[in-house]
């Protein structure tokens, strides 16, 4: 155990493939995902008339 | 090396060529995925030949609704299928014999599988029979039959399945050989694996919904959300080929030349930038959607995202660079450029990845970076120029990159010999010379306007038409020829696996090895050290050069654009 001690640290980031996984997903899911999400989210509705001339009915 | 595991050596042969353990249950399900690959290839492909044929106006051989329908099949077939097929071998094969562990679960990789293919059998039979007229975007609000994006889900969760298994292979291994870190080809294929399973959680997020709307269950489905959420599938999708094409790679100059790279650490660290900044790229597919801000476009596909460029030309310098290194210290130290001459062209395997390495970088590289720029994007936006940036990046880098490999994989996965081997000489140069000139083409022809996914553009019949500058009859032609060079390539490639495959001699070890495996070179002496890789230098060098002139001429052609004459 005391070998693993001296692992240095960037190295112990590098081999760990379940952080890597988790720093891979939440920097997507932030950055990209719940972001454009929430814009989208805050678009005002389609005004109707708008829509209706849009549409042809 | 004795590794002692739970059930004993009988799930184990140790090849004879490498060394490496092999866990046969493992190299089953690789076989499969690798065989589904080729077949989705080959689909692909005839459906290739029908759209440079019908595109070409000269020819136009298929009638409307048969375009659309042949596209998607291409779409799909090439882009999903054989692409993934081959990445589930390949994480399965490596994960197990390349670090001499057993298969974490045989089941679960069988199951994957099987899902997988019964997503695909239900993917191409909806296309086929016409109801899934929705390109391989299928966006919302076009509809497909229920059963096209059943498959899509089966296939993904398939996946996701598969992927799952090689994260609990990589467990094994850390248990049995604690503070080791993994080999560069495989840490690669670990980025390449986390890559997947931001893919395919997006596909399950933005697939399910759909399938229940087409069913009727759900009332809408938003197509600015579908959008969003639909590419962060399909941009990371190819993020997972980036991260695998590049490991391979190293492979491939590991196994041709005896290279490695001369500083592996700097390659790792370039292999966690694509796990962090590759996949909010995503972004650049929205670039001209009026409903995400300009914030989140330039945040997404500019400060983050050239972390991820950055992480390519750290590759792009390590790759070639293994290669000068290793070859130097065989003595090949003349001029810039001896190393790269007394190269090993005659291995299809090399030739392939050198091919694919040019063809990726100053192809699908450059015009990528271009086309992904909030500013120059308006002037290729839904032209031909983009498949034409993707030919580049995904054909002639992934594909022909996997087309490589599998010279090696013949032998060392199927235990076949190579069929006609005298042919694989030509074939990467038959399909990488195709590729591009298809790829060049297609962009210049974008750059004049040509829409993509377009089936008549005489426009006849039409309220508006248009005549395209006449020198576009040029680059048509110049199409066909590059698009049937790739075609005849292609073609020659899966003649040479299914007849090695299927009715090939037995390999039967070392002594019927025709594709050679190279010795390590010589340690370096200390004098030749002081400057590891100067014709390496110059090249990327070039690349630069090319770079910057690429993006001046796209902004010159952005102002004029506006030009008020
Ligand atoms: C054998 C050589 C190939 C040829 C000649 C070829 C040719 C073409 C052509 C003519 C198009 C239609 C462009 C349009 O009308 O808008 C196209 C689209 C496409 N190709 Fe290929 N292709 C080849 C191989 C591949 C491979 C190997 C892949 C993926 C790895 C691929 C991925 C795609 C994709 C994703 C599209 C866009 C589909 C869409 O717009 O929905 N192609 N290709
Ligand atoms: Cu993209």
């Amino acid at each position: 155990m005391s070998e693993e001690r001296k692992t240095p640290f960037l190295q112990l980031v590098f081999d760990d493939f379940i952080l890597l996984l988790f720093i891979g997903v939440a920097v997507y899911a932030i950055s990209y995902l719940i972001w454009g999400l929430i814009e989208l989210a805050w678009l005002p509705p389609i005004p109707p008339e708008i829509k209706q001339a849009l549409l042809g009915r | 090396m004795a590794v002692a595991v739970e059930g004993g050596e009988k799930w184990f042969r140790t090849c004879d060529v490498t060394g490496f353990k092999v866990d046969l249950r493992a190299e089953k399900i690789a076989r499969l995925n690798a065989v589904m690959a080729v077949v989705s290839l080959l689909i692909a492909v005839i459906a290739a030949l029908l759209l440079v044929l019908t595109r070409w106006q000269l020819f136009h051989v298929l009638p409307v609704d048969w375009y659309y329908r042949v596209l998607t099949l291409h779409g799909l077939d090439a882009l999903v299928f054989w692409i993934i097929f081959f990445e589930l071998a390949a994480l399965t094969f490596t994960s197990t014999a390349f670090l001499n562990t057993r298969m974490s679960s045989p089941f679960a990789g069988w199951a994957g599988t099987v899902l997988a293919i019964v997503g695909w059998l239900l993917v191409n039979y909806t296309i086929l029979t016409g109801n899934a007229d929705v390109l391989m975007t299928s966006y919302a609000p076009l509809k497909a039959h229920p059963l096209f994006y059943l498959g899509m889900i089966l296939f993904a969760v398939g996946a996701l399945v598969i992927v799952t298994t090689f994260f609990a292979n990589l467990m094994i291994w850390r248990r049995e050989n604690p503070g080791q870190s993994l080999p560069l080809f495989v840490y690669g294929l670990m980025a390449a694996a986390i890559i997947a399973v931001i893919t395919i959680v997006s596909g399950a997020i933005i697939y399910i919904p759909t399938f229940l709307w087409s069913l009727g269950i759900i009332k809408d489905i938003d197509p600015g959300v579908y959008k969003l959420i639909w590419w962060g599938l399909g941009h990371p999708s190819q993020q997972i080929n980036v991260a695998a094409h590049v490991s391979v790679w190293y492979l491939i100059t590991f196994l041709a030349t005896g290279g490695t790279s001369i500083n592996e650490k700097i390659s790792r660290f370039a292999f966690i930038l694509y796990i962090v900044a590759i996949n909010v790229a995503s972004a650049h597919h929205l670039l001209v959607d009026p409903a995400v801000s300009p914030v989140w476009k330039v945040w997404n596909t500019s400060y983050v995202m050239y972390l991820a460029v950055f992480a390519s030309m750290i590759h792009a310098f390590a790759v070639p660079s293994a290669i000068e290194s290793a070859q130097r210290r065989r003595g090949f130290t003349k001029g810039l450029f001896e190393w790269l001459k007394a190269a090993p062209w005659g291995n299809p395997a090399f030739s392939g990845m050198w091919l694919s390495m040019i063809i990726f970088g100053f192809i699908g590289g450059i015009t990528g970076v271009v086309n992904g720029m909030e500013q120059t994007n308006i002037i290729v936006h839904n032209t031909l120029s983009v498949p034409g940036h993707f030919k580049g990046a995904v054909v002639g880098g992934t594909a022909l990159t996997f087309m490589a490999v599998t010279y090696y994989l013949i032998p060392l996965l199927f235990r076949k010999k190579i069929a006609f081997y005298g042919l694989a000489k030509f074939v990467p140069w038959i399909f990488g010379i195709g590729i591009a000139i298809l790829a060049v083409s297609m962009y210049i022809l974008g750059a004049f306007g040509v829409p993509r996914r377009h089936w008549d553009i005489t426009f006849s019949g039409g309220p508006f038409t248009y005549t395209f500058n006449p020198v576009t009859d040029f680059f048509w032609a110049l199409f066909g020829l590059g698009g049937i060079l790739a075609v005849i390539g292609a073609l020659l490639w899966i003649l040479q696996v299914v007849v090695s495959v299927f009715f090939g001699k037995p390999f039967n070890g070392p002594q019927d090895l025709q594709i050679p495996i190279a010795e390590p070179p010589p340690p370096a002496k200390e004098e030749e050290d002081k400057f590891a890789a100067p014709g390496t230098f110059t090249l990327v060098l070039l690349f630069m050069v090319a770079f910057i002139i690429f993006v001046a001429l796209n902004y010159g052609w952005l102002s004029a654009m506006w030009e008020v004459k």
